[in-house]
């Protein structure tokens, strides 16, 4: 079995997330069995990755797994299934303050304040003694079961959690005690495993070991782990009581300074995995660039591979190219979000340059705001500049196909990049790439005069110039989008599943020879 | 139709009220009658401690063993390091002593076994610990061989939850542990998923009113209380066909006119709470009616076969005492007593058998023994609900106690063929006792001296002996099976 392993799963998803279901849908595509593994406690897991598609087959989740709850469809539990302790028929209100449902002891005092998600299934009740003392909380798991308790100390604090099965018993258990400075932290877990031994652990990171060392020695056959974020796993997948293809995943620049990839400081979540890389059986990088980067660095490497966390479907290679003259013309794209790191006031300083020359260029930036004082610093940088017809804030959108088969040329102008997904969809809609020759992505995935311009690094007047010079000559837009529609096929599905197939050839080569 | 004999609890050291349960349940049952010892507190010893007392699993049932639905299992050994929880490939288990072990694991300390009492090895206790030996849970096993509760801990090491388990492991009952008025104790005893519903209550007689009523709805049934601190819970039964009280004990405190507290409450209790209160004896009753206005009836409070004491003939060989070894029971005085005996019969002999109620009166009482140069001629025999042995040989039953109930060691020894001798304050006079024919009546302040001249010339006169033995066999057949049952029945066909 190949499992990916992250931290966790939610609604908001960051790039990583992104890779692991474009990877996913690879494998599925591919018949090729995967489980996604996911560390901690989500009590909305189930319908987050059910929307994505993810079946309970392809998933395992630590909690899941101790909990018995790994394959477990969902059963409706909702206030109709509550007696509380109570007198039958209960009296419920709607509480004013909270809006959650309420019910009394005889006594009138409070016993439980209740919490249903959107469709009804319980999320949590707030559980009273007949003294006013909140005792307990208990979480539901969206399928429908007490998931968990978290069980509060006289003043108010949570002194443990317990989680159960679905039947009842529990299995898992979270104290808490106060630190130095009199803060309550997490401190021991005990653990009924489904042998009915019962662990200790005095960290989370011991549990999480000790799950993935028990999933490792269940596989018949050679299992391989991708650790796509390194936290509370990264030294558990160094003890594994039996061989196994371990591979970290980099998903971001591996050092602080992304241009400087041989003597920066190591970004602090990939520095432990990559002091021990030799004792991991690989390391993947989504481009050529980085996976060079970090054979050179650290020679110990067993494999550096390069693989693209991104995946050009087949359908939308076969789909046909749209012409320039078919575009609106002059039309200039960013998809990134209002954030510091994507350095927007460098693009539209670029775009200022072209448009003394190209009076009609635009330039629309689709994006979620991440930081509301740089985007009313961007929004006065572009009065100042007079670009008021020009530049355009668009928001986030989910219909990117849309836009980027109408634009022209799309800019990066980005402080570092990881792989910048955006950046390959727009190349694979034809669209032309103006970027600084930034690590790691976009100075790999635009190629210099081939499907766009890669202009140094912070050099925004030079990126203004290249625009001004390609706005001005239909042919050489012709050229290059065409140059672009081609340069996506280096994504298509074959090209990329090859390449994690020459990863499995490799697992199970290292696993003969044991 | 079933009679339930109501009790908190049945201990390992049990006093006449356990005893008269017993004995009138076994009675009832062999007379084909439905009878069952029922208690309130949780006992994971409770499986053995019935079995001092001759009980079977089918003979009591217990409220935790009920909710936890462990009333019918049977006992396996449980060895402490045989149990599937610990896994020996992660941890040591170390042997420290026969009471306990402690699991250890490279970081160091993981919990601690201890032994449950009384055997070599097996399993009583699990508790996991911080590295520092605070306790995070202890799991306790119950006498039968399995895990029966969990109770884990407030940071502060205070209990916060006591978790009483199913045999499956899931949790039956949750006692909660929280502030009242800023002093942490039990708050909420929720009861989860019995017959489909959970229930709350705010105490655990609260919970056991409950589990009366659930009782009483399964069948025709009627409560005795023989333990009066346990009543408050059962005013509030609704289902049963009757409720009585029994009074054990002399309803007054010693030596003054003032009720006991307990007995108060009960006589102050109206028709609708209860159906009546029972007496072991006439003047009992007679003393109890005028303060109550439930009726109160006389009714045996146990029953016993005749022995045949082959071994008996007209010498003073030894004076025996069976019962609580407490100083309401005036050991020291019979002790001393017998000491004066003794020095003009050297041959007498002094026979206690029971358990000391606390550790500072038995080195009393045996300074006392040691003292006075008695080590030789008394014993002290431990508690053991079966007196065969010790009325072997008894000349004479003396008990010094001033305020009883019927005490039933006297009608014990009778039913021996031995006179007994007692004092004139007790409800065992003159219901068993009657002085000069079946036993001495001492006066209330008669002194050793003059108690032990009374002895003495009974075992100088022989025939006045002989007379008294045969007296006291006639007064025990009046406590025969059949007349228990018959009184018994009397009552129980009353509503």
């Amino acid at each position: 079995m190949i499992y990916f392993i992250n931290n966790d799963f939610n609604y908001s998803k960051s790039g990583i997330e992104h890779a692991q279901l474009k990877r996913m849908y690879l494998f599925r595509h591919h018949g090729e069995p995967f489980q996604l593994i996911t560390l901690q406690w989500n009590s909305q897991l189930h319908n987050i990755l059910a929307a994505e598609g993810v079946t309970a087959a392809e998933r395992i989740n630590l909690f899941d797994y101790y909990q018995h709850a790994t394959d477990l469809a969902v059963r409706p539990c909702t206030l109709a299934d509550l007696t509380l302790g109570l007198p039958q028929p209960i009296n419920y209100t709607v509480e004013a303050t909270t809006g959650a449902t309420v019910a009394h002891y005889p006594s009138g005092n409070l016993c439980a304040r209740i919490y249903a998600r959107p469709d009804h299934q319980l999320e949590r009740i707030e559980r009273f003694d007949d003294y006013g003392n909140l005792y307990a909380v208990d979480y539901y798991d969206v399928r429908g079961f007490k998931s968990m308790t978290q069980w509060y100390t006289p003043d108010n604090k949570i002194g443990r959690q317990a989680w159960y099965t679905p039947a009842g018993q529990v299995v898992l258990q979270n104290w808490y005690h106060a630190d130095y400075h009199g803060q309550m932290q997490p401190t021991y877990w005990l653990l009924t495993d489904h042998d009915g031994a019962v662990y200790r652990f005095n960290h989370f990171d011991k549990l999480a070991g000790h799950f993935i060392n028990q999933l490792n020695n269940q596989g018949h056959t050679p299992n391989i782990f991708v650790m796509d974020r390194s936290e509370h796993i990264d030294d558990a997948l160094l003890h594994l009581d039996k061989p196994a293809y371990t591979i970290m995943h980099i998903h971001s620049s591996h050092t602080t300074d992304s241009q400087n990839p041989n003597d920066a400081i190591v970004n602090n979540n990939f520095e432990f995995g990559l002091v021990n890389i030799g004792a991991f059986n690989g390391v993947i990088s989504a481009t050529v660039k980085q996976a060079h980067d970090i054979a050179m660095r650290y020679p110990q490497v067993k494999h550096s591979y390069a693989i693209p966390v991104g995946v050009v479907s087949d359908e939308l290679l076969a789909q046909p190219q749209r012409p320039i003259n078919e575009r609106t013309a002059n039309k200039v794209v960013v998809l990134a979000r209002i954030a510091p790191e994507k350095r927007l006031d460098h693009m539209i300083r670029a775009v200022a340059i072209a448009h003394q020359q190209v009076p009609d260029v635009t330039l629309d930036i689709y994006g979620y705001v991440n930081d509301a004082q740089l985007d009313a610093n961007l929004h006065a940088l572009v009065q100042e500049l007079g670009l008021a017809e020009v530049v355009t804030f668009k928001g986030y959108t989910e219909d990117t196909g849309a836009v980027l088969d109408d634009a022209v040329a799309f800019g990066v102008t980005s402080e570092m990049e990881g792989f910048n997904l955006a950046v390959m969809e727009a190349i694979s809609h034809g669209v032309i790439g103006l970027t600084y020759d930034v690590n790691y992505g976009p100075n790999e995935i635009v190629q210099d005069e081939i499907n766009g311009y890669v202009v140094p690094y912070n050099d925004y007047p030079a990126l203004g110039e290249r625009l001004t010079t390609l706005l001005q000559d239909a042919a050489l837009q012709q050229a290059l989008s065409t140059g672009a529609y081609y340069s996506a096929q280096r994504y298509n599905e074959a090209h990329v599943w090859q390449a994690w197939q020459q990863l499995i050839n490799d697992a199970h080569a290292m696993m003969e020879a044991h | 139709m079933l009679l339930y004999s109501v009790n908190e609890n049945i201990w390992s050291l049990n006093s006449g009220i356990e005893y008269a349960q017993m004995l009138r349940t076994k009675t009832l049952q062999a007379a084909g009658y439905g009878a069952k010892i029922v208690t309130r507190d949780y006992n994971r010893m409770l499986s053995h401690d019935v079995g001092t007392l001759g009980l079977a699993a089918s003979d009591y049932i217990n409220m935790y063993d009920y909710f936890q639905q462990t009333t019918a299992v049977e006992r396996v050994e449980q060895h402490s390091r045989l149990l599937p929880q610990i896994p020996l490939d992660q941890y040591h288990v170390n042997f420290v002593d026969g009471e306990h072990s402690t699991i250890t694991d490279p970081n160091g300390l993981v919990g601690v076994i201890k032994m449950m009492p009384g055997t070599v090895g097996l399993v009583g206790e699990v508790v996991y610990t911080d590295n520092l030996q605070q306790p995070l849970q202890t799991e306790i096993w119950d006498w039968r061989g399995f895990k029966s509760k969990q109770t884990m801990y407030h940071p502060d090491g205070q209990v916060a939850v006591e978790n009483y388990l199913r045999l499956d492991g899931t949790v039956a009952l949750e006692v909660v542990h929280m502030w009242i008025n800023g002093v942490v104790q039990p708050t909420l005893w929720h009861l989860i998923n019995y017959r489909g519903q959970d229930y709350n209550f705010t105490s655990e007689n609260e919970l056991f009113t409950f589990f009366l009523n659930e009782l009483a709805g399964q069948e025709l049934v009627t409560f005795v209380v023989d333990r009066l601190s346990i009543m408050p819970a059962v005013t509030g039964v609704t289902g049963a066909l009757a409720k009585y009280a029994y009074f054990h004990e002399d309803h007054k405190y010693e030596g003054g006119p003032d009720l006991k507290a307990e007995a108060a409450a009960v006589m102050a209790l109206t028709p609708s709470d209860l159906d009546g209160i029972i007496v072991a004896t006439a003047a009992q009753a007679a003393d109890v009616a005028p303060y109550t206005n439930l009726p109160v009836q006389v009714l045996p409070s146990a029953s016993y076969a005749p022995v045949d004491n082959s071994a008996q003939n007209d010498d003073l060989e030894y004076l025996s005492y069976v019962g609580r070894l407490a100083p309401e029971k005036q050991i020291i005085k019979l002790i001393a007593t017998f000491a004066l005996v003794h020095q003009i019969a050297p041959p007498a002999r002094l026979r206690l058998q029971g358990y000391f109620v606390s550790p500072a009166y038995e080195q009393e009482v045996r300074d006392y023994i040691r003292n006075n140069y008695l080590d030789t001629v008394v014993e002290i025999w431990p508690y053991n609900p079966d007196t065969t042995a010790l009325f072997d040989h008894t000349s004479m039953y003396l008990s010094m106690s001033s305020h009883e109930g019927l005490n039933l060691s006297v009608v014990a020894a009778m039913a021996h063929g031995i006179p007994a001798g007692v004092m004139a304050s007790t409800y065992t006079v003159p219901a068993v006792v009657e002085d000069d024919y079946n036993g001495l009546v001492f006066a209330a302040a008669a002194t050793p001296e003059a108690m032990a001249q009374q002895i003495i010339e009974l075992f100088l006169n022989p025939s006045r002996l002989v007379g008294m033995q045969q007296a006291a066999r006639v007064k025990a057949t009046g406590y025969a099976a059949a007349e228990f049952v018959a009184a018994w029945r009397e009552m129980l066909r009353i509503r």
